[in-house]
């Protein structure tokens, strides 16, 4: 090895200390980068190609009942590669004494030769035989159940059946049931028939052909498909076109990982900041050795590979440290993410580009962070170098801040000295400043994206004026169901309801994505729309429709005003927009009509297939103590539950989705704050380092070990403070974009943004324990030195 | 004194610049002034001299006559603001920074105030450093070299020691050790001897005696009067002038 570089190895090893504090730094920012872009990677690559073995539906119809012949008919529709018929019913099943969940039960005919939205089995037996269920592994907790169970199934009607548990399967074209709050239960036809539904089908699932990824292609295609249903005597009731290969979340699986990348690459520049302090430092010490190799032959060129090879010393085992880590986390966040929205990694290998940008910005962030102070250092002339006196640097007392510090009177020289001694080396200042106040800004913004989440469920929440939402075997009379309710302990209220899935059908004959259509009374108490134009229904309305913005996202061109038709349970019906409703949480398109028109023109005149429920208490206990009281007085009139909601469920559903992602944005601003304290203990120790003559005179003059601490602590407390004003300034427009951010990819529509004010005072403890801890460990280190060490350092 | 009292074969040696006429170091109204927040100063003003090939000149004059101000000159390590600077034929004065280094690695022996060694090389690792700067050697022969002039310097016994564990004319021997480690034709030394005792002084001092009956060109800069003596010839500087010669 050359001489050379026994100094740099000398100089790494000199400064244990702080040489560890940098490679800290940058091991976290690589962990950061590797994380974050490791597990955009494999979720990248494992959820649209596990996505697509399932060989998702082009095309989902909800139809009349239809047989084998029609599928064959419809796999020779051109543009149509296969085609399955499925039925599915609704139930409730049961988790426990009392205690019932809605349960989706579909029936698949050919379990070993699955068309369309295959099923993955994941525990147990394969397939399921006769009075056997299978249930999606997502729904497993809320259900309840093992592999073994015996299970009660209530239909509508109120039988129930007893299913063996047999095996847990995976089902990635639904919904996870956590979000939902329903169990996923799969069956044979016989099975299905045997619990008392028809044997025939009532859902088509279609693949289109391979060649064919346009949405509108696939439009087409389904709209042939609907025509040759139609044809053979069906009734099309209902078209679901996704986007083609797009998984349910994939926009906010995208939106996430976006986001944290940008977040880890933020963090990685932070801890660059670190670099340049260090090295800045480094070479303002060494200033007379640059000086004394120059004059003994060194090039300028000579000198900076020096310094540029401890940054890449600095940086080799930062990515020795990270690289390793971000790997194991960016398998880990995959898993977690995909864990979230129920989807599967079967691999989950990182690909060498991640490793490769974990190295190459391991590597040349740190060196292009040293390469300014290297630059600059070296430049230095001999004569300049040899005649340094390793004063005039990093004095106080020149610059306007300073005459500003200077003005200050009356302060206690232990305040005085640490408030002074912030400011003397500014452009080391800015740096650990930038790097803790976009930490402080990070952090306050994450609490306030997690408040305003907890903000906007409230507020959508606010739109729900019931407690318990009950869907019914069948269209029930009104009049009776409310008097059977309101023999119920704990029922205020009920309100019918009746909801439909439509379909909208433009002048060209196609027809638009799955709408849901709620139709209540117009002095509704159960729903409290927020309306952004136009107005709610008014009893005398008939044609009147109110939509929604999640309507106006699948169709932004239409106004109130307009005229719409919507296919409504087979039969093309026309709708006058009278207003737009604003939505915070949906599933998807939704409008509003008035209860008795639509009742009237379905024949289903002083009908309700569906029934919202107040209850004197709100409370999740006593929703569904209500729930089970309605439940036996139902039955014992002869009326089928056929699932039902709890407004509790729902939030916590909904909150445990929010809570997740909350979880993920905190990892990064943690990791973000780790950097800011390392950064924060690195420039105290330089400061210390450097000062370290300034201390012996201090302590040469009677100085404690107490009021050495006491002036690095109030130092670094101070920039601390500082950092915690510039970061809530910072952190507020911050927070408000991460809202808009992370709305947009969970709820399509922004949080309802708060400022968190709790989240401001909680980081100003944070700071100031984060700063003393980082503080503590330089200023033991100050009180270590002897008078006569310090007076002879150089 | 020298081990050996005279010079052994060194392990190599490298080419040695010639001087393009009879003087080897060729001073030319050379005025260099300094610019402060208190304004113009002129360290040197008008400085002519010419030096011969083996000679042992010693600069004298009083603390800001320009001495250390006349070796930067002569080393490249500052720039003239006026006037030419000749040494082994070779135009210093016309070299940029990074040129100036080079050439100086590789014809100029520099022993510095205070000695100046890096205190995170080991004594013989401090030796080594020009070589590898300069690319003279290969690293085994770097080494080889290093130790034949600590064992010259009588020093080799410290070869492994950090620069801070040895005495202050033990650290001065490895500065001329390192000042001779591309076996350079000129040394300049500015006051070797400052920082030591009477003793030890004289003991550096005949270091360089010996080191110009080798055929070493020496320039050194000191305020003892009783060494200068001793030396060939002496320059007297005063406020940036040369007002004397002897020898």
């Amino acid at each position: 090895m050359k001489v050379r570089w026994y100094k740099v190895l000398h100089d790494l090893l000199s400064n244990k200390k702080r040489s560890v504090l940098v490679v800290l730094s940058i091991a976290v920012g690589v962990l950061s980068v590797g994380l974050a872009t490791g597990a955009q990677t494999i979720l990248g690559r494992e959820l649209p190609a596990g996505y697509l073995t399932t060989d998702p539906a082009g095309a989902k119809f909800i139809t009349t009942p239809f047989g084998d012949d029609l599928i064959d008919t419809i796999r020779r529709v051109p543009g149509v590669r296969d085609a399955e018929g499925r039925r599915s019913m609704g139930a409730r099943f049961q988790t426990g004494p009392d205690e019932w969940r809605s349960v989706s039960l579909f029936a698949i005919p050919h379990f070993d030769d699955m068309r369309v939205n295959k099923i993955h089995p994941v525990q147990g037996a394969w397939p399921p035989s006769d009075h056997e269920i299978l249930i999606e592994q997502a729904a497993m907790e809320i259900a309840r159940a093992h592999v073994g169970d015996e299970v009660v199934i209530r239909m509508s009607d109120g039988k129930e059946r007893r299913l063996l548990v047999v095996g847990v399967v995976h089902d990635p074209s639904q919904q996870p049931a956590t979000f939902g709050g329903s169990i996923y239960g799969y069956v044979t036809m016989e099975t299905l028939e045997w619990l008392g539904a028809p044997r025939d089908y009532d859902e088509l699932y279609i693949t289109a052909d391979p060649q064919v990824r346009d949405r509108g292609e696939v439009r087409r295609i389904a709209a042939r498909v609907r025509e040759k249903i139609e044809d053979s005597g069906g009734l099309v009731l209902a078209t679901t076109v996704p986007e083609p290969g797009k998984m349910t979340l994939q926009d906010a699986v995208d939106a996430i990982t976006v986001l944290l990348s940008a977040f880890g690459i933020f963090i990685l520049i932070l801890s660059g900041f670190l670099v340049v302090n260090t090295l800045s430092a480094l070479l303002g010490q060494q200033v007379r050795q640059i000086g004394i190799m120059k004059a003994i032959g060194a090039r300028t060129s000579q000198v900076a590979s020096l310094y540029l090879g401890i940054a890449l010393v600095f940086g080799l085992l930062g990515v020795t440290i990270g690289a390793p880590l971000g790997w194991l986390g960016a398998r880990w966040l995959a898993m977690f993410i995909a864990g979230i929205i129920n989807s599967d990694v079967a691999n989950l290998s990182v690909s060498t580009s991640v490793l490769g940008l974990e190295v190459g910005v391991g590597l040349f962030a740190p060196l292009l962070a040293a390469a300014v102070p290297v630059l600059s250092g070296t430049r230095v002339t001999v004569r300049e170098a040899l005649n340094d006196s390793g004063l005039g640097r990093g004095q106080f007392g020149t610059g306007w801040i300073d005459r500003r510090l200077r003005a200050i009177r009356g302060l206690p020289s232990a305040w005085l000295l640490p408030l002074r001694n912030a400011f003397r080396r500014k452009g080391r200042l800015a740096l650990t400043l930038a790097t803790l106040s976009l930490a402080s800004a990070f952090f306050v913004a994450v609490i306030s994206t997690y408040a305003s989440a907890l903000l906007s469920i409230d507020h959508g929440f606010e739109y729900w004026g019931m407690d318990l939402m009950i869907n019914l075997d069948q269209p029930r009379r009104i009049a009776r169901l409310e008097r059977a309710a309101s023999q119920v302990p704990g029922v205020v209220h009920v309100e019918p309801a009746n909801s439909a899935l439509v379909n909208r059908v433009y002048s060209d004959g196609t027809e638009g994505d799955i709408i849901y259509l709620l139709a209540f009374l117009a002095d509704t108490a159960s729903i409290k729309p927020d309306m952004v134009d136009g107005r709610w229904l008014l009893p005398e309305d008939e044609h009147a429709i109110v939509i929604t913005n999640r309507f106006l996202d699948m169709d932004p061109g239409v106004r109130v005003g307009d005229s719409i038709r919507l296919k409504v349970m087979g039969k093309e019906m026309d709708w006058q927009v009278v207003g737009i409703a604003h939505l915070m949480l949906a599933d998807g398109p939704t409008v509003y009509v008035n209860l008795p028109y639509l009742a009237r023109e379905v024949g289903l005149q002083g009908r309700a297939g569906a029934l919202y429920v107040h209850t004197t208490r709100h409370d999740a206990v006593s929703q569904l103590q209500t729930l089970q009281d309605l439940d036996r007085r139902f039955r014992s009139q002869g009326i089928g539950i056929s699932s039902s909601v709890l407004l509790d469920d729902l939030r916590n559903a909904v909150s445990a989705l929010f809570n997740a992602v909350v979880m993920i944005l905190m990892i990064m601003a943690t990791l973000l704050s780790v950097v800011g304290g390392l950064g924060l203990t690195g420039i105290m120790s330089l400061n210390v380092l450097e000062r370290s003559r300034e201390i012996g005179v201090i302590r040469a003059i009677g100085a404690s070990d107490n009021d050495l601490l006491k002036v690095i602590l109030v130092e670094g407390i101070l920039i601390g403070l500082v950092s915690w004003l510039i970061g809530c300034l910072l952190a507020y427009p911050l927070a408000q974009t991460l809202c808009d951010a992370v709305g947009t990819a969970m709820i399509q529509t922004p949080l309802t943004f708060t400022f968190s004010a709790a989240g401001v005072l909680i980081w100003l403890a944070l700071v100031v324990g984060l700063t003393s801890a980082a503080c503590y460990l330089p200023a033991r280190g100050a009180c270590q030195i002897t008078i006569r060490e310090t007076l002879a350092y150089e | 004194m020298l081990k050996n009292g005279r010079k052994r074969n060194a392990p190599s040696q490298p080419g040695r610049p010639q001087p393009a006429n009879g003087s080897l170091i060729e001073l030319r109204r050379v005025v260099k002034k300094y610019t402060g927040t208190a304004g113009s100063v002129t360290a040197l003003n008008g400085v002519d001299l010419q030096i011969g090939v083996g000679e042992f000149v010693v600069v004298l004059g009083k603390s800001g006559a320009g001495k250390t101000t006349l070796v930067n000159m002569i080393t490249g390590i500052d720039r003239p603001t006026s006037g030419e600077i000749r040494v082994a034929g070779t135009a210093v004065h016309a070299l940029g920074e990074d040129g100036r280094a080079v050439w100086r690695g590789r014809n100029v022996g520099v022993v510095l105030q205070f000695f100046q060694l890096l205190p995170s090389l080991t004594v013989v690792q401090n030796v080594m450093l020009p070589m590898d700067l300069a690319d003279r050697y290969p690293i085994p022969q770097q080494r080889k070299r290093a130790m034949y002039l600590l064992e010259q310097m009588e020093i080799a016994e410290h070869a492994h020691k950090l620069p801070t564990a040895v005495s202050g004319g033990q650290q001065q021997r490895i500065a001329i050790a390192r000042a001779l480690a591309n076996d350079p034709p000129i040394l300049l030394a500015d006051e070797p001897t400052g920082s030591l005792d009477s003793s030890t002084a004289r003991s550096v001092f005949a270091v360089f005696q010996d080191l110009v009956r080798q055929g070493k060109t020496i320039v050194m800069v000191t305020h003892d009067q009783d060494l200068a003596r001793q030396a060939q010839r002496s320059v007297l500087l005063a406020d940036g002038e040369i007002v004397g010669k002897w020898g």
